[in-house]
């Protein structure tokens, strides 16, 4: 046997080995249970392994127009987005999608979510933004250990303290626990209304700084709202402060009568802090450099990026202006639709597959194992190049995969009818292998381009589950030009490779 | 060796005038009924609307039960279609088209609200026997919306009109803070309403204090969510209530409108379990823009083809492949409209993907008759391209089969989406194949013939 065909034979497994060892991630995470699959531990399991739309997986999407024609303007866009951000992120949902599509439309999508009602909860009520003048660190502490007493210790168990004790803060996955703590504390009197103070979390924040993972703030704050959110006159993102010229900012106005109680409340609160609260959750919350007697102030960032200044700037527009929004467009899937759905598909898969496999073994027979070798292989690429790419496969995406399977023997019945022609003439097995391939080759590929234009088109103009069918078709279509010409080559080369070989079963 | 077909020697352009006829009578029909009932046949991606799909879990309710129910509810022109649910249960597809949701919500809104209003004659009437009502245990399974209500009644209560699914009531945490003299409202967010109990000696006296006289106590409890609700009697109530915009009711009600279906059925008929499975939903905005959108997709997919074929082929080749695109195209949408298929976002990308196969077919007839052509050098072009279809005709055959193969199982064993998908892709294989013999080829023979090409330049 010739040293390329060893070569080519050595590259084929390799990169069967590669593809099968990507799809094992797909294999295992599908094996468990379905609610072991959102559990922390599975998290990198699942990254791993081919992505379902939410039309198979089950969940909800939605797509939300955004009035941008009132005075907010484009910026309402993004003022939704964070609010729905923050009330998503409130709600415990894994792996939300918030993104914006156009001018004025905004996609959600929340796997796994099946509750029809859901939108109405996220958009249905306009924020509530707010200023709190954040409590001493050591009044917090007494309110925490109050919860202690009440609860035996099991409050401050969860808590961490850093750095050097300035914050109290807890890993997200303790804050719910946590917070029905600080609840029923409430209910006892602990840090309620009538105390003057209460207890409020900040939104999920990256702990990479701090060596954890996200974690939220605990923060005690006054009772009553100092600043209605409604006072912000303006409120706009913006580079480069005193200390530095590229850290982000956000420069807020306080208009109206309100602005006299900034003066004090910032002049009160020197070197405290102030929370901006949205729906009873800690936005951020800056500390007052001095007293703000003009209602202009200047919220520095620090570390954070301009696209937080900006988000911070969307919110506390909120404030000014709540935005408007509707439901354009929605889709929910029930788990048990979406279950069905890739039931159905895997079963017509493997029917289709049973069926051309079978065929194409009595047609071409010995060579039919070699279509039938190509076909096989196409299909495990195909699914490994999915899961690698992170591409995501959707209900017409497993269309796109069983019509690969139906039009993937194409190039081998066009390359075989071709050596068929060939022996016809009396030309050696080896000659009419070669001839083939080689004149069967252009039409292929002119035959695949022609359809793989059409995909393109497809994932252009598509959306969602529609695109993913464009995926998996202009993916199967490579794949299988891959397959067709190179791997069943190699296989009908080293079939041929003994010399003299006088017949070829086609 | 085994050979479905072996030096055939069809006489397949001999026979294009009963092809031309065939094709252009059934493209004409098919046309025809695309334009006039265009308009029957769209899907809720290009008309709007919303599709609810629910299963049976219980009990056991007939179409014509359905639709009744659906009528009283004000959707009378909603189509139900019986089908399989999950578990092979029973199942429904229920189709409301957009306008058709405007008086069903407008009609739905007055049940609602005398259930609301008889729900309270009803339970002032036991509060007036019981004496310890509170501590109902309510789940509350849905959840509510909930509008800020400014000054709203003589007693200016400042407070929250929640509104869950066929119940409004006052929300206490609002009301009571207002009433009780706190400033703060202690809401998180929306679904969750916190206060915890409160207790409710003290949203008793509060309430008095404030000058109701009549009113009702429950608490409800669901996982973690807690809340007291107060029913307010009629008098009370109605001032609340004009503070209500129509147009938020509307929103309410039409968004929600699957669960608004599960509860109508599951009241008025006993031991019925309805499982909602899913449901869509498209807007006026996006389905006038998707109409557009697969317009433009479609004539784009066939400018790119038309592009790449006049480069690889020659400019004849390109514009019969074209008219047979067209054919394909008119012929496969003609039948599926004709068959009672719906025009979906899912049928567009079928047809795309029939302008990619289709001309698939007619490329591998073509170029075979550009290589028999460049062989055989002033023989009879009706000759060659009728050779180099019956060369063909193996690969055309067994190609065409095996994806009629495929498609058919995913007809059959695919999801009720799919189906659609899959009947598109099937009528257009079928089409194309024959367009590729019976339309490309002999168009080419007859241009020949008409317009002989000069000398020295390739035919093909």
């Amino acid at each position: 046997m010739k040293k390329s065909i060893i070569w080519k034979i050595i590259l084929i497994i390799a990169v069967l080995g590669i593809s099968l060892w990507q799809l094992s991630f797909t294999w295992r995470y599908y094996s468990l249970e379905r609610e072991q699959r959102y559990s922390p531990e599975n998290m990198i399991l699942r990254k791993k392994a081919i992505h379902l739309g939410l039309d198979l997986e089950g969940g909800s999407h939605f797509l939300l127009v955004v009035d941008t024609t009132g005075k907010g303007g484009p910026e309402m866009v993004h003022q939704v987005v964070e609010i729905l951000q923050s009330r998503v992120d409130k709600y415990g949902i894994s792996e939300p999608v918030i993104e914006v599509q156009g001018n004025n439309y905004v996609v959600v999508e929340l796997p796994g979510e099946m509750d029809p009602s859901i939108a109405r909860k996220l958009i249905g009520t306009t924020a509530v933004l707010e200023f709190r003048v954040v409590k001493n660190i050591t009044r917090l502490r007494d309110v925490i250990s109050e919860i202690d007493q009440e609860f035996n210790g099991r409050f401050s168990a969860l808590l961490k303290t850093f750095p050097g004790g300035s914050m109290i803060v807890c890993e997200a996955e303790d804050w719910k626990y946590l917070d029905s703590l600080v609840m029923l504390a409430r209910d006892r009197g602990i840090a309620d209304s009538a105390s003057g103070s209460v207890l409020l979390w900040t939104r999920e924040m990256d702990g990479e700084d701090y060596g954890i993972s996200n974690y939220r703030e605990l923060l005690l704050v006054s009772a009553i709202p100092e600043i209605p959110g409604g006072a912000i006159s303006s409120a706009q993102a913006g580079l480069g402060t005193s200390n530095n010229p590229s850290e982000p900012r956000v420069d807020m106005e306080i208009g109206g009568s309100a602005r006299s109680d900034w003066a004090r409340i910032t002049s009160e609160n020197v070197g405290e802090r102030i929370a901006i609260v949205m729906d009873n959750e800690i936005y951020s919350a800056p500390s007052v450099e001095g007293p703000i007697l003009n209602g202009r102030s200047t919220i520095t960032l620090g570390k954070g990026t301009l696209e937080d200044a900006k988000a911070l700037a969307s919110v506390l527009q909120a404030g000014r202006m709540p935005a408007r929004a509707d439901i354009e467009e929605s889709f929910v899937v029930g788990p048990s639709l979406g279950a069905d759905s890739v039931r159905g598909g895997i079963r017509s898969m493997l029917i289709a597959g049973a069926v051309i496999l079978l065929f194409m073994l009595i047609y071409y027979r010995a060579s039919g194992i070699v279509a039938d070798i190509a076909l096989v292989l196409n299909m495990i690429f195909l699914l490994a190049i999915l899961s690698g790419f992170n591409l995501t496969l959707t209900l017409p995406g497993m269309a796109g995969l069983v019509l690969v399977i139906g039009a993937g023997v194409d190039a081998n019945v066009l390359i075989f009818e071709r050596i068929r022609e060939e022996l016809d003439q009396n030309k050696t097995p080896k000659k009419a292998v070669d001839l083939g391939f080689s004149k069967a080759f252009v039409t292929i590929l002119d035959a695949n381009i022609t359809t793989l234009l059409a995909a393109l088109i497809l994932w252009w103009f598509g959306t969602g589950p529609i695109r993913g069918f464009a995926v998996t078709l202009s993916v199967g279509l490579v794949v299988n030009m891959f397959t067709a010409i190179f791997v069943s080559r190699v296989f009908f080369d080293s079939i041929l490779a003994k010399p003299n070989t006088e017949k070829l079963s086609i | 060796m085994l050979r479905i077909f072996k030096n055939t020697h069809f006489d397949f352009v001999g026979k294009r005038k009963i092809a031309y006829i065939f094709s252009l009578v059934i493209f004409v029909t098919c046309t025809l009924f695309l334009l006039f009932f265009w308009n029957k046949r769209q899907g809720i991606d290009f008309t709007g609307g919303t599709i609810v799909r629910l299963s049976i879990e219980q009990g056991d309710i007939s179409t014509a039960e359905l639709r009744s129910t659906i009528q009283e509810m004000g959707a009378g022109r909603s189509i139900i279609q019986e089908s399989r649910g999950e578990q092979n249960r029973k199942g429904f597809i229920i189709r409301l088209p957009l306008d058709q949701q405007q008086n069903e919500i407008s009609g739905q809104i007055t049940p609602v609200q005398q259930e609301i209003d008889s729900g309270l004659v009803a339970f002032f009437d036991d509060f007036s026997t019981t004496e310890n009502i509170y501590g109902i245990y309510q789940r509350i399974d849905s959840g509510f919306t909930i509008n800020q209500l400014a000054d709203t009644n003589a007693m200016t209560v400042k407070g929250w009109l929640v509104h869950e699914q066929d119940t409004l009531f006052l929300m206490a945490g609002a009301v009571l803070d207002s009433l009780i003299g706190l400033q703060q409202v202690e809401m998180s967010g929306y679904y969750q309403v916190v206060p915890p109990v409160l207790p409710l000696d003290m949203v008793e006296s509060s309430l008095d204090s404030a000058g109701f006289s009549s009113y009702l106590l429950f608490a409800d409890i669901d996982q973690s969510d807690r809340a007291v609700r107060v029913l307010l009697p009629d008098s009370e109530w109605n001032a609340l209530e004009t503070e209500l915009t129509p147009e938020v009711e509307q929103q309410e009600i039409a968004q929600s409108i699957d669960m608004v279906i599960k509860d109508h059925l599951e009241q008025n008929y006993t031991g019925l379990v309805v499982d909602i499975e899913g449901s869509e939903h498209v807007g006026a905005r996006i389905s006038q823009s998707l109409k557009w959108r697969a317009l433009w997709v479609v004539t784009l997919g066939i400018l790119a083809i038309l592009a790449y074929i006049s480069i690889r082929f020659t400019y004849r080749f390109g514009i019969a492949a074209i008219i047979a695109l067209i054919h394909d195209l008119l012929i496969t949408a003609g039948i599926y409209a004709i068959s009672g298929f719906e025009f979906n976002i899912s049928t567009i990308a079928g047809l795309l993907t029939i302008v990619g196969y289709s001309i698939n077919d007619s490329i591998v007839v073509s170029d075979r008759i550009r290589e028999v052509n460049k062989l055989n050098k002033g023989k009879d072009f009706l000759n060659i391209v009728n050779m180099s279809i019956n060369a063909t005709l193996g690969r055309t055959i067994i190609t065409s089969a095996t994806t009629l193969a495929v498609l058919l199982s995913l007809f059959i064993f695919g999801s009720s989406i799919i189906k659609d998908f899959a009947f598109v892709l099937m009528i257009g294989v079928f089409v194309g194949t024959y367009s590729s013999i019976f339309v490309v080829s002999p168009i080419v023979v007859d241009w020949e013939r008409k317009f002989p090409t000069p000398v020295g330049k390739s035919r093909a």
